[in-house]
């Protein structure tokens, strides 16, 4: 071991470490927010105890660690498929070139968002749950093979009557495609989050569940408190009025996404 | 933004990367094959009585081998004993002419030079 630390160059290895150590945190920092990050925490444990079995001659232990290492790389690719896709999808969709768009366009778009700015009003006052998909960059194709599909202009009584009770469709979500509603009753993947608090019904836990594969933004509207919510990333921002959602939208959709 | 807090800005992530880059580095330097001495600690059995062994010198008494340095320390730790079994020994000489078949090595590791070759014994 000491001569181990003697003939290491400490200058080179320490950069050595740090390079690595930045191109680790510039991939856990694609990963944030996952639960699965806490796997990661095992790996040094994992290592240490190759290690020492191997030092001790703990043969059985060392083959069996041994074994988990080398396959270490697929188990993490399987734990973290979807932060995987993820990742490389928001990293490709970084390198796009966004046209500023016109002010025909972002009219188009405002018309959108005040559409569902009432209709989000109109649910929580008569408190009547929504779930409300608004389609960004990545394709929510996956996520429409269940559901009804519509093909219309977003308008705030449609949207409303969708979500009326008594409607064959207004468990599921709706999903706005490029300024237009194309699909109604989606069903929406629940979150596996532990830390999502359990007072959420499965509305919030279908938008942050949806929201962590992809970059869709959400609108809830809560049945038991009329609150409206928005979701985005897993996050979830809540108790909007009006002029709040409107400014939250706004500043959250660009306006080709609703065109 | 301030060196401090461009530092302390999500620390425990920074901490996790660091740990994991520092444990990869452990792995892969322990794992590498290097080329070690070790002393060979010789030591007889079973000495008829009356006979004295006048001892190897230290410097001609060395064992070189290779593998990865996990298990090199380990063989260090564990030390290199030759046991000569003088069960036996007469009058003349008494020749262990393969000493390598009498040094056992932690699997893994392997003989690179050994010295002595020959162990003669006169009485």
């Amino acid at each position: 071991m000491w001569e181990l630390l003697q003939k290491t160059d400490w200058l080179l290895t320490t950069a050595d470490i740090l390079l690595i150590a930045f191109i680790i945190y510039q991939l856990l920092q694609l990963l944030r927010e996952s639960t699965a990050l806490r796997i990661l925490h095992i790996l040094p444990l994992v290592i240490i105890g190759y290690l020492l079995t191997r030092l001790t001659g703990l043969v059985t232990s060392a083959l069996l660690l041994d074994n988990l290492l080398t396959s270490m790389l697929l188990i993490l690719a399987v734990i973290f498929q979807y932060d995987i896709r993820r990742a490389l999808l928001s990293f490709s969709r970084g390198r796009i070139t966004v046209k500023g768009g016109s002010e025909e366009d972002s009219s188009g778009s405002d018309l959108v968002i005040q559409q569902l700015v009432d209709a989000a009003h109109a649910l929580s006052e008569r408190r009547n749950g929504a779930l409300i998909v608004i389609q960004r960059e990545m394709s929510l194709e996956h996520f429409m093979e269940v559901g009804t599909q519509i093909d219309a202009k977003v308008t705030s009584e449609l949207l409303t009557s969708i979500f009326l009770p008594y409607s064959p469709i207004h468990d599921g979500a709706v999903i706005i495609q490029n300024g237009k509603l194309t699909q109604a009753g989606c069903f929406l993947p629940l979150t596996q989050n532990p830390d999502v608090a359990k007072e959420l019904g499965t509305r919030h836990r279908a938008a942050i569940g949806l929201t962590e594969l992809v970059d869709a933004l959400v609108i809830v509207v809560s049945e038991e408190t009329g609150s409206v919510s928005v979701v985005s990333g897993g996050r979830m921002t809540s108790d909007l009025e009006a002029a709040g959602l409107k400014k939250l939208l706004r500043r959250m959709v660009e306006p080709r996404w609703l065109q | 933004m301030n060196l401090k807090r461009i530092l302390t800005n999500n620390i425990e992530m920074k901490l996790l990367s660091i740990l994991l880059a520092a444990t990869l580095w452990l792995f892969i330097a322990f794992e590498a094959v290097d080329e070690v001495e070790i002393p060979l600690s010789v030591s007889y059995v079973n000495t008829p009585a009356g006979l004295a062994v006048k001892a190897i010198p230290e410097s001609g008494r060395l064992i070189r081998v290779e593998g990865p340095r996990i298990l090199l320390l380990r063989q260090k730790l564990k030390g290199v004993p030759l046991r000569l079994d003088l069960a036996g020994a007469g009058e003349g000489a008494v020749v262990f002419s393969e000493v390598e078949s009498f040094v056992k090595l932690v699997q893994g590791v392997r003989l690179v030079k050994l010295s002595p070759v020959k162990v003669e014994l006169h009485r």
